[in-house]
């Protein structure tokens, strides 16, 4: 039987029965519609994910104390003898060739206290390189100069910490206590937002050795640094590797961690989220198949006398076959179809709304949704339209 | 060669307790061009012959030939070509499909035959159809459906259906069981044209005026054949 003759007959009967077609779609059109929007959605929050990770530099590179498992990949295991220290930081700032810029960074948490007001915040010690690294921007004053570094007691507020504690007024030259003792404010960063969760507005910097005074420490929290490029970043890390493990009588006691590399464990989760999700939207697809299969079992039944006349006339099994199976596989495609339509328009839709999430449906998304409305229509159209071309001739005739 | 050559078929049918000898050591030889007409009361068997004969049906036991070669060998592909090819089947009841224009109901065999032979376009089988309806008279009722037209129509459109792939043979089971005399007249008149073009037809029938008009006459009862005689040319 001809193609188009199998297509004619699909249509027909479709047409035939609307009501019962458009009800029997339903569930194509839910399952293809939830499978597309969850895949959007997880596609959209690997996206959000992978620009605001690039939006902090793929050139950066971090150093932990202590040695990372590189088989679980878990976090470094620092101990009280692996140590970083100034002198290493130093150690790469001469040494380096791919290293744009570098520093030694100490992070806790203080009270930063002007008049009766106190503003609890996590101070971030480092040296004037930072703002190449972090990408930061100056509103007021400066950041640290390469002068200032050594210790003294002058620091550079958040957007957020400066408001917090002088409001509109200019903090430039004005004293603040940290943990009780005076320092300086020489500026105030400009305000960047929020980017991971993670917000730079509200962190107070002040120089490396004032930090560690300040926490009484010599050990440093980690060391930063940027790479020159981002084909730079491997060989930054093994040049790191080679210089910190030298230092450190050959023992490697520290990890070396790029952004490029943690974006990677990051893109790999989500994608995984974006198949999960896919996968359990998948199951409203059998609860569709089945819809499919049900009604078109009731078709066969309700058509036995009209598969004997066809198979009076000539129709091979073969055909009765083709005939069922187009029409399971016409009410999945076209139900799928409707649920693409619906489901790309509302993430389109979506994305007018609030165009900072952009989960519109990616493209590719028709080759899956079409692939499997079909592989449904084939899967659960088999059996009934195998039923269906085996019924005897004459039995098919005689029925009433 | 005989077209036709059936000896002892056998079918019998259990319901219950009771077994039913639809056919009991039925044999005959039907020559090409013959017309044929085959008698008996009701519940004789007559139904379940031609189903037989038509390749609906298979027989318990017996041989059946058909242009030579033995039937039962047939796989279920072969079967529906021949019923597709070689046999035109005309049902008591019509069979049409209720949702298909006439022109559709004509068409539909053909739709199979394009598998037998690619040279079947839609405009060919289009024309075909076309040309069957008009044999029949019904040129001008080419898009009604079923519903929509007289029970000798509907024969009409049955018969065009069974023509229009120029079968050999045309079986057909009381064709003018359902319809008044008149209409009964004209059909059988079609079929006579047929015969006198070549074409073999066996018609099971009530009326013993329509079937005085076949050249031989057969009789059944109670699944054997009884009678087996040739009229008179006339
Ligand atoms: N599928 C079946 N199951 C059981 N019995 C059947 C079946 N088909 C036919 N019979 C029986 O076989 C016998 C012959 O039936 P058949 O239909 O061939 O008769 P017929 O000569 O065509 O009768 P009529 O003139 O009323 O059409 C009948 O007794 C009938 O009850
Ligand atoms: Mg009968």
């Amino acid at each position: 039987m001809p193609i188009r003759e199998i297509l004619v007959l699909a249509l027909e009967s479709f047409l035939a029965n609307k009501l019962r077609s458009g009800l029997t779609m339903l569930g194509m059109i839910i399952g293809v519609g939830a499978v597309v929007l969850l895949v959007s959605i997880g596609n959209g929050a690997r996206n959000y994910i992978t620009s605001e990770f690039e939006g902090l530099g793929t050139n950066l590179i971090s150093v932990q104390p202590g040695r990372t498992d590189k088989k679980t990949m878990g976090p470094p295991v620092g101990g009280a003898k692996e140590k970083l220290t100034l002198a290493d930081v130093d150690a790469l700032e001469r040494q380096s060739l791919n290293l744009e810029a570098v520093t030694g960074v100490m992070f806790g948490s203080a009270s930063v206290k002007v008049g009766d007001r106190t503003v609890n915040t996590s101070l971030l010690g480092s040296n004037e390189q930072l703002t190449v690294i972090l990408n930061i921007r100056i509103q007021a004053g400066e950041f640290f100069s390469p002068e200032v570094e050594s210790g003294r007691r002058v620091v550079v507020l958040g957007f957020n910490v400066a408001r917090q504690l002088f409001d509109e007024e200019n903090p430039i030259g004005k004293l603040v206590k940290i943990n009780g003792s005076e320092h300086r404010v020489i500026g105030v960063t400009a305000k960047s937002g929020q980017s991971l969760g993670f917000n730079m507005d509200d962190l107070t910097f002040v120089p490396t050795r004032t930090a560690m005074r300040l926490f009484n420490d010599d050990r440093l929290f980690g060391i930063r640094a940027r790479a020159k490029s981002r084909v730079s970043v491997d060989d930054a890390v093994a040049e790191i590797t080679e210089i910190l493990t030298h230092r450190h009588n050959g023992e490697e006691d520290f990890t070396v961690l790029t952004q490029y590399s943690m974006l990677q464990t990051m893109e790999t989760i989500l994608g995984m989220l974006t198949y999960v999700l896919g996968g359990i939207a998948m199951i409203s697809m059998v609860v569709g198949g089945i819809g499919i299969m049900n009604i078109m079992l009731v078709s066969v039944t309700e058509r036995t006398k009209e598969i004997g006349i066809r198979r009076a006339v000539g129709a091979r099994q073969l055909d009765i076959l083709k005939q069922f199976l187009a029409e399971a596989i016409a009410l999945s495609l076209i139900g799928g179809s409707i649920g693409l339509l619906g489901s790309v328009s509302l993430t389109y839709l979506v994305y007018l709304a609030a165009p900072k999430f952009d989960m519109r449906a990616p493209v590719w998304i028709m080759i899956p949704a079409f692939g499997i409305s079909a592989l449904t229509g084939i899967l659960f159209g088999v059996w009934p339209a195998r039923k269906a071309a085996r019924i005897e001739t004459i039995d098919a005739l005689r029925f009433e | 060669m005989a077209l036709i050559e059936i000896s002892n078929l056998r079918k019998v049918f259990r319901m219950g307790d009771e077994v039913i000898h639809a056919l009991d050591r039925a044999s005959f030889t039907i020559e090409e061009g013959d017309f044929v007409s085959i008698v008996g009361p009701s519940g004789c068997g007559k139904s379940t012959l031609m189903n037989i004969l038509g390749l609906l049906d298979s027989p318990d036991e017996g041989q059946y030939t058909l242009e030579g070669h033995p039937v039962q060998t047939l796989s279920d592909n072969q079967r529906a070509e021949l019923r597709n090819q070689k046999i035109g089947f005309v049902f008591q009841t019509f069979n049409l499909l209720p949702r298909a224009s006439a022109l559709r109901n004509v068409e539909m065999p053909l739709v199979y035959s394009a598998s037998y032979d690619r040279s079947f376009s839609p405009v060919k089988m289009r024309e075909m159809a076309l040309q069957a309806l008009d044999r029949v008279g019904l040129s001008q009722r080419v898009a009604h459906k079923p519903n929509e037209l007289s029970g000798g129509q509907r024969q009409r459109v049955a018969i065009a259906r069974a023509l229009v792939n120029r079968p050999k043979l045309v079986l057909a089971d009381e064709p003018t069981g359902n319809l008044d005399s008149k209409s009964g007249q004209d059909i059988l008149q079609l079929f006579e044209r047929l015969n006198s073009e070549g074409v073999t037809v066996v018609m099971v029938t009530h009326d013993p005026k329509i079937a005085e008009r076949a050249r031989r006459v057969i009789a059944m009862l109670d699944g054997k054949i009884t009678e087996d005689r040739r009229r008179a040319h006339s």
